[in-house]
C-alpha cells in the first residue's frame, strides 16, 4: 500500500479503532506536528460526509419499503389497519 | 442475518401500527406519522447499528419511544408556527446536504461512496465488504477502501469543508 494510503490507516486506527494509550500518543504527536492536526480533522469531516451519504441511502431505502406496503394488494390488512385510525 | 430490507420491511409491520395508532391519538395525520416513522426508523438504525449500541429492552419499545419523543418535539413545533402565524423553511438545509452529496458522488464515483458507505455507515466486515464489491481478498478490499478514502477527502479539502458543515 503506498504511504499516503498508509497514513489514512494510520490516522484511522488512532480515531476509530485505537487503544487510549494509542490515542494518547498520537494526541501527543499531532501537537507537535500541526499537519498532522490538521489531517485528523479533515479525516473526520470525510467520515461524516460518508456517513450523510450512508444516511441518504436509508432514507431512499425506507421510501422504497413504505411505497411497497402502502401499494402493493398482499399489504392491504396492514393498510386497511393503519387507514382505520385515521378516520374520524 | 436479515439484509436491511427486510429490517425495514419488519420495523413497519411489527411497529408502525402502534405508532400510527398513537399519533392519530394525539390529533396527528397519516403523513405526519410516516414521516416520524421514517425519521424514528433512521435513528433506530444508526443508534443499534452504526454506533453499534444494544438494546435493552426490546426492538419495538425502543423504536416506539424514539417515534414518540419525535412526535413531541413535532408537535411542539407545530405549536410555536401556529403561534407565529408561519411556517419555517425546514427543505433547505436538505436541498444543500443532498447538492453537497451529488459533488462527492461525481469526484469520488458511485462504487467509491456505495463501498465507503458499507463500511463507515452499514459496518458491514472486510468479508462482506470484499463478497458485496466483488474483490478477491479482505486485503484487496481494505486497499481500495482507502483510494476511496482519499478521494473523498481530497474532494473534501478542496472544497474546504469543515466538521461544523455537517454537525450543525
Amino acid at each position: 500500500m503506498r504511504t499516503s494510503l498508509h497514513n489514512l490507516e494510520i490516522i484511522e486506527e488512532a480515531i476509530l479503532n485505537s487503544s487510549k494509550e494509542h490515542q494518547v500518543l498520537i494526541e501527543a504527536k499531532s501537537i507537535l506536528e500541526p499537519k498532522l492536526q490538521e489531517d485528523i480533522m479533515l479525516q473526520l469531516v470525510t467520515y461524516e460526509t460518508v456517513k450523510s451519504y450512508g444516511r441518504e441511502l436509508l432514507k431512499r431505502e425506507i421510501a422504497k419499503v413504505e411505497l411497497e406496503l402502502f401499494s402493493q394488494s398482499r399489504f392491504s390488512a396492514f393498510r386497511q389497519k393503519i387507514l382505520s385510525y385515521f378516520k374520524s | 442475518m436479515l439484509d436491511r430490507q427486510d429490517l425495514i420491511k419488519n420495523l413497519y409491520l411489527e411497529s408502525f401500527p402502534d405508532v400510527a395508532k398513537y399519533i392519530a391519538s394525539k390529533g396527528g395525520t397519516l403523513d405526519e406519522a410516516k414521516e416520524i416513522f421514517q425519521e424514528g426508523i433512521i435513528r433506530f438504525y444508526e443508534q443499534t447499528i452504526v454506533n453499534q449500541n444494544p438494546i435493552r429492552k426490546g426492538d419495538k419499545a425502543y423504536l416506539f419511544g424514539i417515534c414518540r419523543n419525535l412526535w413531541h418535539s413535532h408537535f411542539q413545533q407545530k405549536l410555536r408556527q401556529t403561534s407565529i402565524g408561519k411556517t419555517e423553511p425546514s427543505e433547505e438545509m436538505s436541498f444543500n446536504e443532498s447538492e453537497r452529496l451529488v459533488s462527492y458522488l461525481k469526484a469520488a464515483g458511485q462504487k467509491c461512496m456505495d463501498l465507503l458507505q458499507s463500511f463507515y455507515y452499514e459496518k458491514l466486515s472486510m468479508t462482506q465488504l470484499a463478497n458485496r464489491f466483488g474483490y478477491r481478498s479482505e486485503r484487496s478490499a481494505t486497499v481500495q477502501k482507502y483510494k476511496c478514502l482519499e478521494k473523498v477527502r481530497d474532494e473534501v479539502k478542496s472544497k474546504s469543508l469543515t466538521y461544523e458543515d455537517f454537525i450543525a
